[in-house]
Parts: structure tokens; sequence; C-alpha cells
């Protein structure tokens, strides 16, 4: 017999975009065994007790779209499953990490269910979601939950664990859907990449990777900052001096340079530091002028500047105004949240000074997902961006290449592998094999693409796993390729594939097609709208814009098809060309790409990376 | 013997371009000459047998010079230059002795005049311990190795460098232009790159996913996990304290079980958190990365003993520290070992101890770290490193985020790439010891240095902004002024120092007499300078020498008969003429002297020009500037109604009629200030029609330019109130004014007390025959003369005054001017040469609005 328990078959961690949603989840498959004869409203005082522990699951929504919607599913009757997914996202919340996407769905095996949280940070997720089984199990066997411990001992996880709230209101500012910058956290630390590659450049708290570390000894030596402030004609205070004297009417003013621009500025109270009321609106503009000069002096790009000053509207020398010091990584929590007056966005502002002009931080990234023959158009990609003269990282089946280099022999197409290319600081192009695997059991390993490539789908193949088991659910895992296409890039996707070709309009972007018949009725309806295509015509190989079609070579120019037209290879060909023509490399090195490339590994070195 | 004075000359000074202290010393009659003190120039050598030869008739002051730079110079500071010389004043003489630092140049001569007095009074000196401190000062407070090599090479390159603090903090260039070092670690250094690097297993774990290779291995958890750490690296391996030092509680290179075992709970006694690592065999390697450069490499290995099967490990060393090349700090290629508790734990870790005989060829480590401070050895390798491992240690810097590190390697050889032969990266250092790749104890040393410059300054940049320098009796703010304006309309911000204050851009940063070398540091520090125009007065010459090194233009408006003659042995314009000369001697060898062809002790300044040489004089005739333009050289002059810039068959005119400050040319000495910044600007290679645009926009009244013939009309008079305080100044002022029409002219006049007496009745002279009315006036500030000293000295110059009738003493500023004030009708000419600038122009002003 089975006992009444939850048990958890497996727990994922999905660190990137993945079947549910854009970002990380955690996503455990649960047996509930004999619960299954046990939804919520047969549990005699079940929901009453959950409520107690839990006052605020009030709040929860659920299908019914209003707060006390969960509540009502309660009454009604709903499923351990489902009911753990809220009670995690509850104690989520509490513990301070916020973030309300949650799933439960049935699999086909009864008592089995996917539940799927939100996960920002995988350790502080797995302590929820465990806490959360011993809450909901307490609460359907009606013994006592120690709801206080629980949540303190919860609160000190996440404390552990979560950004600190400085570099924390950085990276929501870059991530944000009006910059995109995408963020790599790398190491428990608070140390976070923004953007990928050779565009990126890394944070840790307010501090930038231009903060100069020599500025940073200067500006915590009171005496040498007091003489090159005051050297500059900067009024200062003097550290031998003593504090100021009660009858001092001056008050304590922090304010915030960001990239030589004042950024924020806010009224500090001296006894009690989480007093602090805005007043960047009133600063005088030539003390805005004079902290600008002060974080130059010192060399900081980000910088606080601690002023004593009677009043703020007007300029430092006609009060006794002074500059008390020069702060490296200063808090912006004073600016972010001011016990008054408004919340400064200092976080948009850093991330500004770090990318100006809207710039987004990425660098070309194609991702390639398909049933077969993805590792070969990978290797073609990743060959038409190195003609195109960048530095190229690979990850796929063969292996991880740094350009022409062999680093990491085996299977790398997963995330691990495609997150070291992306965090690579040479890497000015990225190409990545996915697979179904890496989609429903990692996460992709970047949140949006330049060109993302589905080749062909066999949806059989991919039954069994997963608890997959129909054409609907291996559409839904493909389709995530698709999803993350950034808007101002490209889907390529082959048109001989009907599961395929119904992707076609998931694609924030642009679509093309390609196929080896260039008389699909799927290529004729594209053309008709404009779009872009690549297939074969006759003997050759035919870039298609809308109507207008370019012989990019002939099939007999292509030595790796072997001279046979009819070639498998023919459809990796084609995918690739249709992928670098999607990049913007230029026709004539797609050309020469097209008619030099052989897939033996040239002169990629090896490696023994297993020192 | 009695040190009246010690000065220390930190910049180009009269004595020349390099740093020197200046003492003034007074000796009696009975002590000065050699001849007068019998045997004492032996006894002297007896106490200091390195001191230099004397010349015939030596004298004490000889002494006192050869003493310090004979001191200093055995101390091992690089020194040469030495005078001294009589002043004025009987028995008062100058000593000048170049230093390298400041203090042991103070303390060479505080140990030179104990040298002086044992040698005269007959007791004794401890020269050994004299040269020990001076050598330890020397050390204490000069440049460290490496610090000292990148200053060295940024010397070579001709950038000027500053240090900001007594340690290693350096300022590279000026103004906007300024990099700054602090050892081999530049601003550019970022600290989230630090903040990595001293994280070795965050720098481990970047490394990995960068493809750079690492010793694998993870923390474990107890003696169990560590076993089954060891087991999935397969092989030897590393057992260490995350958080060790100086290599207690490692176990390296073991592999058995029972091994890894006993290492975990050596390396558990030191920390709870304990690594299990990859053993890499070979050696240590620091690879120098700069940019994304390799640029030196070298072996390094900890101080050992060879056994010989004789000698106990301590007269191993002994010998071993026999070798005069090892010394005891940084100045020398090695240095001594030494037998501390870290080396005695060390020799406890391998079950010897200081009298164990190891057996012959046995290697007995003394320490674990190669440092060479601590008695390691470093060999270059540098043209060995196979490019795949230099392309590693590049990548190592890449990837953590440095721009200048040392990247350590432990593999077998350097010949091949660290993947083929199981090497790898072990750690990224910021801020790396550079002295093994300069100084290797073996093998060649590599000019890091240079590199590290070349990192930061390209090829043609010597971190310099434009700079002109700009000195003379009379006219020069106001050149200073327009050559600032000439500079700043193209939207450079101009640093200008002149005797009002300290201006940067439209700001003014500093008040007061600014005309002093740091005054002209301060601009030169200031971050937001794109070009400096200096004032440079003599009194800061002769107190310290100049606040740059070298200038691209010097400009000299005039000497004449010049001003606050009798000051600081400064007693004719000859001489005040040879202290301005030293602007013109720190003229860059691409720069422009801007010398005034009519003034014979300017025009002869040029004889110590290396740049090339502008005159401008208001006649083209003129002697000197007609030979310069005849050999095709430059020179500004007055052509009709235009100044001309001229050299060979070009000419540039600007015309008078668009320089609003000369009234269309008939104020003289605003045409000679405009020539001057003209041949300024030109010098500086500002376009021409920048240059007319900024005479033509260029406004001189109370706000601009205060105290400089400031034009105002009041009640229907004129009124110029002028800072003019000297017999140049006053006859320039009389020949401006003779070009306007009055029908009566009034002079409100003061001397200031520190003038000799001669030039305050001057003063007068001149104006008794330009002016109707006169109205002296004295203050409370008499610069040390007593009450009415100076009136007295006013009213003799106008003895014989030609046109004045009307004479009156007035005590203070305002009511002068008041009284003058009072005496005007309309069409009236009124003169005011203030003293206290800006009070006094408030109060004209507030005068005038009264009406």
């Amino acid at each position: 017999m089975k006992s009444r328990n939850i048990r958890f078959l497996k727990t994922l961690y999905l660190r990137g975009p993945n079947i549910w949603t854009y970002r990380p989840v955690l996503e455990v498959w649960v047996d509930i065994g004999e619960l299954e004869d046990c939804p919520s409203n047969v549990l005699p005082g079940f929901v009453d007790r959950l409520c107690e522990w839990l006052p605020t699951l009030a709040e929860h929504r659920c299908s019914y779209g209003e707060p006390g919607g969960f509540i009502r599913r309660l009454h009604e009757g709903t499923w351990p499953g489902h009911i753990l997914e809220h009670v995690t996202l509850e104690l989520q919340n509490l513990a301070g990490t916020p973030g309300g996407f949650g799933r439960a769905r049935e699999t086909g095996v009864r008592g089995v269910y996917k539940v799927v949280v939100q996960a920002w940070h995988e350790e502080i997720t797995r302590a929820c979601l465990d806490a959360a089984r011993d809450l909901v199990m307490a609460a359907i066997e009606d013994t006592p939950f120690d709801m206080e411990a629980t949540h303190a001992r919860l609160k000190e996880v996440s404390l552990k664990y979560l950004l600190d709230p400085n570099t924390a209101c950085i990276v929501d500012a870059a991530t944000a859907k009006d910059r995109g910058i995408p963020a790599i956290r790398l190491s428990d630390d608070h140390l976070v990449q923004l953007g990928y590659g050779s565009r990126q450049r890394r944070i840790w708290a307010a501090q930038s990777d231009r903060t100069s570390a020599i500025a940073q000894g200067i500006a915590r030596y009171p005496e040498l900052s007091y003489r090159l402030l005051s050297s500059c004609g900067l009024s200062v205070l003097d550290p031998d001096d003593d504090a100021p004297s009660e009858a001092d009417d001056r008050q304590p003013y922090r304010l915030l340079v960001v990239g030589g621009n004042l950024i924020a500025a806010a009224r500090m109270d001296a006894s009690n530091e989480r007093i602090a009321v805005d007043v960047t609106e009133q600063v005088h503009p030539s003390t805005a002028t004079a902290a600008a000069l002060a974080s130059r002096v010192i060399g900081l790009d980000i910088a606080g500047v601690d002023m004593l000053i009677h009043d703020i509207s007007r300029p430092l020398g006609t009060q006794n105004g002074v500059i008390v010091g020069v702060h490296e990584a200063p808090k912006l929590v004073a600016h972010t949240q001011p016990s008054s007056g408004e919340p400064r966005p200092v976080g948009r502002a850093i991330v500004d000074h770090l990318f100006p002009n809207g710039d987004d931080g990425r660098i070309p990234v194609v991702g390639i997902i398909g049933s077969n023959g993805t590792t070969e158009v990978a290797h073609w990609v990743a060959e038409f961006l190195r003609l195109g003269g960048k530095f190229t990282g690979l990850a796929c089946e063969d292996g991880l290449f740094l350009d022409r280099r062999l680093v990491e022999k085996g299977n790398c197409a997963n995330w691990r592998c495609a997150t070291h290319i992306l965090m690579n600081r040479a890497v000015e192009a990225a190409v990545i094999e996915n697979s179904a695997d890496v989609i429903l059991g990692q996460g992709m390993a970047y949140d949006r693409c330049q060109v993302g490539v589905v080749t062909g789908i066999v949806p059989e193949q991919h039954y069994g796993s997963y608890y997959i088991e129909n054409h609907e659910y291996v559409f839904k895992v493909f389709r995530s390729q698709v999803d993350v296409v950034l808007p101002s890039g490209v889907a390529v996707l082959n048109a001989a594939d009907p599961m395929v070709v119904e992707m076609a309009p998931l694609c924030d972007g642009e679509v093309i097609f390609y196929a080896a018949a260039g008389d699909l009725p799927v290529l004729s309806e594209h053309a008709e709208r404009g779009g872009r295509a690549v297939y074969v015509r006759g003997d050759d190989l035919i870039f298609a814009t809308g109507k207008e079609e370019l012989v990019l070579l002939p099939l007999a120019q292509i030595p790796y098809l072997g001279g046979d037209p009819t070639s498998e290879r023919l459809k990796a060909v084609l995918a690739a060309v249709a992928a670098a023509w999607a990049l913007g490399i230029a026709l004539h090195v797609i050309r020469t790409g097209a008619e030099t490339f052989s897939n033996e590994p040239d002169n990629a070195m090896p490696s023994n990376m297993g020192v | 013997m009695i040190i009246l004075n010690i000065r220390a000359l930190r910049g180009p000074n009269l004595w020349g371009l390099h740093t020197a202290i200046q003492l003034l010393v007074n000796f009696s009659d009975q002590e000065y000459s050699f001849e007068n003190l019998p045997g004492f120039e032996d006894r002297l050598r007896e106490r200091f047998p390195q001191i230099g030869s004397f010349p015939a008739g030596a004298n004490m002051a000889n002494a006192l010079e050869l003493a310090v730079l004979g001191l200093q110079a055995q101390a091992g500071c690089p020194v040469a230059f030495s005078r001294s010389l009589a002043t004025p004043d009987p028995g008062v003489y100058q000593v000048i002795v170049e230093y390298t630092e400041e203090a042991v140049g103070r303390l060479a001569v505080e140990l030179a005049f104990e040298l002086c007095v044992a040698a005269r009074s007959r007791l004794p000196f401890d020269l050994a311990d004299a040269l020990n401190r001076l050598r330890e000062l020397d050390e204490d407070v000069r440049l460290g190795p490496s610090t000292g090599a990148i200053v060295a090479a940024a010397v070579a390159r001709g950038i000027p460098y500053r240090r900001l603090t007594d340690g290693s903090l350096v300022q590279f260039g000026w103004g906007s232009k300024q990099r700054r070092i602090q050892a081999a670690e530049c601003d550019s250094t970022s600290a989230i790159a630090e903040t990595i690097a001293q994280d070795k297993e965050l720098t481990k774990s970047l490394l990995e996913a960068a493809g750079v290779p690492v010793p694998k291995g993870r923390p474990v958890t107890d003696a169990e996990d560590a076993w089954a750490a060891a087991c999935e690296l397969r092989g030897p391996v590393v057992i260490k304290p995350r958080d060790g030092q100086q290599g207690k509680g490692v176990a390296a290179n073991v592999e058995s079980r029972e091994d890894v075992l006993a290492g975990y709970a050596a390396a558990h006694e030191v920390s709870s958190n304990v690594m299990v690592e990859r053993y890499l065999p070979g050696q240590d390697y620091r690879l120098l990365v700069i940019g994304d450069r390799l640029v030196a490499a070298a072996r390094r290995e900890p101080p050992h003993v060879i056994g010989d099967g004789v000698h106990t490990i301590q007269e191993l060393v002994e010998e071993i520290n026999s070798d005069p090349l090892r010394g005891s700090g940084h100045a020398t290629t090695l240095t001594k070992i030494r037998l501390d508790d870290i080396a005695l734990a060390t020799l406890a870790h391998q079950e010897l101890d200081v009298s164990s005989v190891p057996y012959k060829g046995a290697r007995v480590l003394l320490r674990n770290n190669a440092n060479l401070s601590t008695g390691g050895t470093a060999t270059d390798v540098t043209d060995d490193v196979h490019h795949e491992l230099a392309a590693r240690a590049i990548d190592a810097a890449k990837t953590v985020g440095l721009d200048l590190c040392g990247v350590d390697v432990v593999c077998e050889s350097v010949l091949a790439p660290l993947e083929s032969q199981s090497g790898g990266v072990i750690e990224v250092n910021a801020g790396p010891g550079l002295r093994m790749h300069l100084q290797p104890s073996f093998g060649k040393g590599r000019p890091v240095g240079e590199a590290i410059i070349a990192n930061m300054f390209d090829e043609r940049d010597d971190g310099r902004i434009p700079l002109v320098a700009v000195s003379g009796t009379n006219g020069k703010t106001t050149t200073v002024r327009l050559i600032a304006h000439l500079i700043g309309i193209s939207g450079k911000r101009v640093g200008m120092t002149n005797s009002d204050g300290v201006y940067v851009g439209n700001e003014r940063i500093d008040t007061g007499d600014c005309s002093g070398p740091r005054s002209a540091r301060n601009v030169l520090f200031h971050p937001e300078v794109d070009a400096a125009v200096l004032e440079t007065a003599r009194g800061g010459i002769l107190r310290e020498g100049l606040g740059f090194d070298r200038c691209n233009v010097a400009v000299i408006t005039n000497i004449g008969m010049g001003d606050h003659l009798g000051l600081n042995h400064i007693s004719n314009a000859d001489e005040l003429g040879l202290v301005k000369r030293v602007l013109v001697h720190s003229v860059a060898s691409h720069g422009v002297a801007v010398l005034n062809a009519a003034d014979p002790i300017v025009a002869n300044m040029a004889v110590v020009c290396s740049g090339s040489v502008t005159f401008f004089a208001h006649d083209c005739h003129e002697r000197v500037l007609a030979n310069h333009l005849a050999q095709g050289k430059r020179g500004v002059y007055v052509d009709g109604d235009a100044i001309v810039g001229a050299k060979g068959k070009l000419r540039y005119r600007v015309a008078l009629s668009e320089i609003p400050i000369t009234r269309n040319g008939t104020i003289l000495f605003q045409v000679e200030n405009a020539m001057a910044a003209i041949a300024a600007a030109w010098g500086l290679g500002i376009p021409w029609n920048q240059i007319r645009q900024g005479m033509a926009t260029f406004i001189n009244d109370a706000a601009t330019a205060p105290g400089r013939f400031n034009m105002f009309t009041y009640r229907g008079a004129t009124l110029i109130a002028d800072y003019g305080h000297n017999p140049d100044a006053i006859q320039v002022l009389i020949q401006a004014i003779d070009s306007i029409p009055a029908k009566r002219r009034v002079v409100v006049v003061s001397g200031a007390g520190d003038r000799r007496d001669e030039d305050l009745r001057q003063q007068t002279e001149m104006l008794g025959g330009a002016f109707d009315d006169v109205i002296l006036y004295e203050d409370d500030c008499q610069r040390g003369r007593a009450d009415g000293e100076v009136v007295t000295l006013l009213r003799q110059g106008l003895e014989n005054a030609i046109r004045t009738s009307r004479i009156e003493e007035i005590r203070g500023e305002f009511p002068a001017i008041d009284t003058a004030l009072s005496w005007l009708s309309s069409g009236d000419l009124c003169l005011i040469l203030i003293d206290r600038i800006e009070e006094s122009l408030a109060h004209i002003a507030k005068r005038i609005e009264e009406g």
C-alpha cells in the first residue's frame, strides 16, 4: 500500500529559458501516492491550518485572477502538487525572494506531477521546496509545524545566496525590458557579468570593472584625499580638524556621481543610516559640478561624495559647505529607497554608464536545435563566423572550441559549456548547439539569441523521457528555441518540416526558411510576403528575398557535398548558409566558406583540460 | 659658521635644470678661508677621504659644498653638480648642491656641517655611520625597484612625473592627460579584477571556464571525502588548507589512501576548509602580462641548499650568503637567505634542523615561496616561452580582467604548451613585483617599466598638456589672460595662474598671488585642465625653482628697469634677468621662447633656449628682430594698422582695429601684450583664424582683468584703475594716457613699502610730468616701513615736477579715491593706482552707481 506522503522523484534546476518560462525554475517531479485521493476539500481543517501558518496565501490569485483565488481552489478541492507550488512560492516570498511563476502539471502517470517554481537561486528554492513539503504534510496530517523557525531559517538561506541590494538594483536595471542586457552571476559573492563575451562588463555591488583599484586606495586614505581635492580648489573638511560642533547647522548629504554626472542626492540623518531624504532636484548646479570633479580627482567612475552643507540649493562657497569624503562602492539604498522623497533610478544610471548609447552588451549568438544534424550545422556556422573575422566560441556535441582551439573534448552541447562561451571575454560570436535534453533538463544558456535554427524534428525519437508522450509536448520543447529569438533576430526554419513551419508565427523577429526543394507552397507563401528563403533551384543554391532570387553558388562548387546534390549533407549546408545570411555575413565570405569547408578539424589543438 | 637658510629647489632653477639644495651660510672671517685654518684640509680628508679636490684658494663654503656632494655620492646617490659663491652681504655665501632625494640632501647638509665642524675643532667624525644613515634614508624614501623602473621608463620618454605620496603612488603626465600608478599597478587596473585575483577559488573557476588549464580539484568535507576527491582526480594530489600561508599544512604529491588521509588531517589542523587538487609536477614560473602581451617570464626557485654530505645546513647557508651579490634588502640582485622561524619550520617539516648534514646532492628547501626578498632566485626565460603557453597566460589575465599582472604557472618546461605537459595556472597576481624581471638572478633583464609605460601612453604621447609660462616686469597678467583666451576659445579647458588666483576654465579655484610653483603644480594636477598658462614670478623661482620641468612656450614680456629690486640678493635688472631666464632655459627642444626684442636683457635670453625663438617688437627694423627675421625665423611686430607675424616670406596680419584692448593701436603697452600673446599662440600652433577671433573677443574690464587698465566713466570724466606699481608700469600708463584727451589730469598714487627708496621716488618723478593733481595715500600695510615714510619719499619725487600743481596727502585708499572723485568734472581724466585691487574696484563701482 502506498503511504500518505509527497515524494520528490527528481529535481531539475533549469537555469535558463525552458519549456515553462524564460526565467530559471526548479522543476520537481512529485509523486503524491495515495494523496491523489485526498484533494484539499476532503481533508478536515486542512485549509484553515494552512492559512493559519501562511495567512499571505490569501493574496494568491491562481486561476481566478484575483486575490483569494487560490483559497477558493483549496476549498473547491485541489491536489498536493498544486498546493506545494503555491506554498513554495509563498515561502520564497517571505524569505525575501519575490517572483511569482509557478506551475503544477499532471504527467501520464497517476499521482505523479511536475511542479515548477521560479528559482532565482537554486539553494534558496530547494530549501523553500523542502520546507513547503513539510508544511503541507503537517497540514495534511494535522501535526505541529514551527512556522517561525522555518521562516527564520529560510531568511538566513536567502540572505546567504541572494545578491546584495546594491548589485541587485543594477542587475534589475540591466535586465529590464527597456535595456535587455543579459546577466550571468559569476560567483556566490556579488560578482555579476552583464552582457556576453567580449561585450561584457562586470559589476560587484556599486563597482564597475573600470573602477580603479588605485582610486579606491586613495578614497580610503582621508589625508591624501584631502590634499588632492583641495589642490583642485575644492572645499574639503580637513581630516585633522575636530568633528563639526553642536552649533554647526550644516547637515550631512550624500551625492552619487556616476560617470561624471550627479545622479542622486540625499540628506542623511547623522545618527541613523536608514533615514535619507531625496534632494536630487534641489542640488545647486555648482555643487553637482564640485561632486563630479571630486570623484574625478580621486579617479572613481562611481562614487558617493559626502558633504556638509547648510542649504543644498545654494553654492558650497557661500555657506562654508565642505566635502567630507569620497567613497568607493557607495551604498545605493539611500537613493533607491529614501525614507522620504522620490526613489532615484541609480541602477539604470550605472547601467547607462557601463553600456552607453543603448548598447545591449550582446554578441551574435546562434542557437541550433533539431532532432538530427545540428552538430554539423553548428560547425558550419562557426566556420562562417570565423571567416567573417570574429573570434568564435562553439559548444557542440564534438566539444568546446574557442576559435579553432579544441578546449574540451566530448559532448559539450550543454548549459555549462555554452555558459563558458558566453562568459569568455575573447568571444565575439557564439554558436551553441542545443538539444531537447538541454531544454528539458538544464535550460538554455542564453536568455535571447540573434539567430535560432531549427533543423527538423522526429517527435517519436523524444518519447519516453521527461514524460513526453505526444506531438504537442515535443512542439513545446523545440519552439523554445524560436521563442528566444530577439525581435531584431532571425529564426532559420526548415520549410520541409511541417512542425517546424508551424513555429514561424511564434518568432519575435524575422523568419528565413530553407529547403532543398524550391517549390514548396510554404516558400511561395513566404515569398509572397517578401520573406527571405534559401533553397535549391536546378543546380544552384539560391538566396531569395521575396521573389528576387540570387544564385549564391552552384552546388557543384561545394566540395562538402561530395558531388552528390541529393546528399543528406545538403540540409546542413542550407541551414548553415541561411544562418550565415541571417547573421549578416557578407555573401562573398559565405561563398568562400561553402567552397572550402571541410569537417575535418584541421589545426584544432588537442587539449587535456583534464589536468 | 651658521646656516641661515636651507631651500630645496625642486624644479628648474637659477643653477640649472636639476633639483638642488641651496644653503645660505654665514662664516666669520677667521673661519672662512683655508689659509686661516692651518691643517683643516688634512683633517677634513682624514675624516672623509673621498671628498673631492678643492680649487686653489679654497674656503669653508667649498668644504661644505664638496662634503654635501661627496656624502650623497658615497651613499649611492647619482649627483654631480655643486657650486658655492659669495653674496653681496659680507660673510654670507650661497652653497648649492644637487640632490636626488630631498630628504637625503637635507641629511647630507646636516652631516656635512658636522663633518666641517669636526675637522675644524679636531673632533671625531663617524663616516661609516653617516654613510649608513644616508643609505638607509635613501632606500627608505626613494622609489622601490618596481615603481622606480616604471618612473625611469617614463622619464626616458619625456613623460613628467610627480610623487603624490611618500609611498609608491605616482602621477604621470599633466592635467586631463594624467595617469597614475602605484607600484606595479596602474589606474586602469580594475578593483573588481583585483578582488577576483585575491580569491584563488573564484579565479580558478573563471580560468577553467575560459579554457585555461588549472589544477582541478574541489573543497572536501572530511577525510573520506578527501580520498574520494583524490580518486576522482586520478593521480597524485595536493591537499591544502584553503586559506593557508607559507605552505603550512600542505601535503604535495601524495597518491596513496594512507597519505591522503594523513594529508587531510594535517591540513585540517590549519583550517576547517580543506582543498584537494591535482598535483602539478614541474617548476614555478612567473609570466608577466601587460595589456595583451607577454612581456617577461622567469623561473623561480625558493631559497635552498644542496647538501655535500659534510657541512651542516647552517654552514651551507653561510657559504651562500658570503656571495657579495647577496645584500640584505632590495638593492642587490640577490638577497641573503635568512634562517628565521619560517625557514626553521620549513626544515622541521622535512624533519631537519640547522645542524643536520644533508647527504651529497640533497636539495633542502628553506622556504616554500620563491620571493627574491627572502632569498629566492629568478632566472629569465622570456625568450623560451611557447606561444600557446603565452596565449594561456594572456587568456588568464584577460579572464580575471587585469591589464598588468603576474601569472603563476607550474609546468615541466615553458618550451611546450601547458596542455601537452599537465601544467597549469595556479594563481594570477595583481601588482606583481618586477624585480625578478628587471634584475633576474640569472639571465637577461627585461624592459618591463618601458612596457608598462607603453601600455599607458601611446607611442607619441608624452602625457603633457600645452604649457605656456609667462614672466616679465609688466604686462604679464594681461598676456597670461590673453593667451589663455586664445587657447580657450577652441573649447579647451585652460588652467591659468596669475597674481590674482588660479583659474580652471571660468572658475577661480584659488585666490591671492598664485604665480608660484605650488599653484603651477596644482594646475598641472587638476584632472580637467587641457592646457596651462602660468604666470611665473621670480619669488617662486628663487624659493623653489619652477613648478614644472619644461614648457612649450616661455614668454618674457620685458625686464626694463626691474621691479622688487633689492629682495633676495637680486640687486639689479641684469640679475633679475638671470632669474627670469630660467623659464627660457626650460623651453622644450620643440618649444618656443617668445622674447621682447626691444628689451636687451630679454633679447639676450635667447642664448639659453634649446627650442626656437620668436622675437617681438613694435618696430621690425629693431636690430635684434630684423636680424632674426633676416634669418627666416619668426618675429612679430607692428606694420601700419596691424600686428604681423612674419617668418621667411610668410606674413600673418591681425588688424589693430580688431584688437579692442589696444584701442586701435593707441595703447602701446596693450599692443605689446597683444604681440607677446600672438607670438605665444603661434608657438603653440594655434591657427591664425582662431588667434584673430580670440584677439577680437578678448575683453579687459574690471570683471575679467581686475586692476589691468580698467576704464570707467564718472560724471563725464574718464577713470582708469590700474595695479601698476613700478617705474616701468607708470611709464607705460603715462604713455597710454597721452592718447586720451583730457582737460585736467588727476592721479591717485601710493607705494609699496618693500620697494627701494629710489624706485618710490622715481614713480612720482614720472607722474609729476604728466598730471596736474596728485593725491598721495598711505594705508596701514606699510611692508616694513614707518608711518609716513612712503608718502615722504613719494613727495620727494614730486619736488621738481613740471606739470603738477596740487598735491594732497590722504590716509587710506578709499578716502584718497573719494577725494579724487570729488575733484573731477566732465572731460577730466583720473588715473587711480590701486593697491587692494578687488576692494578698490568695488568701491569705485559703488561710487559710479551712486553717480
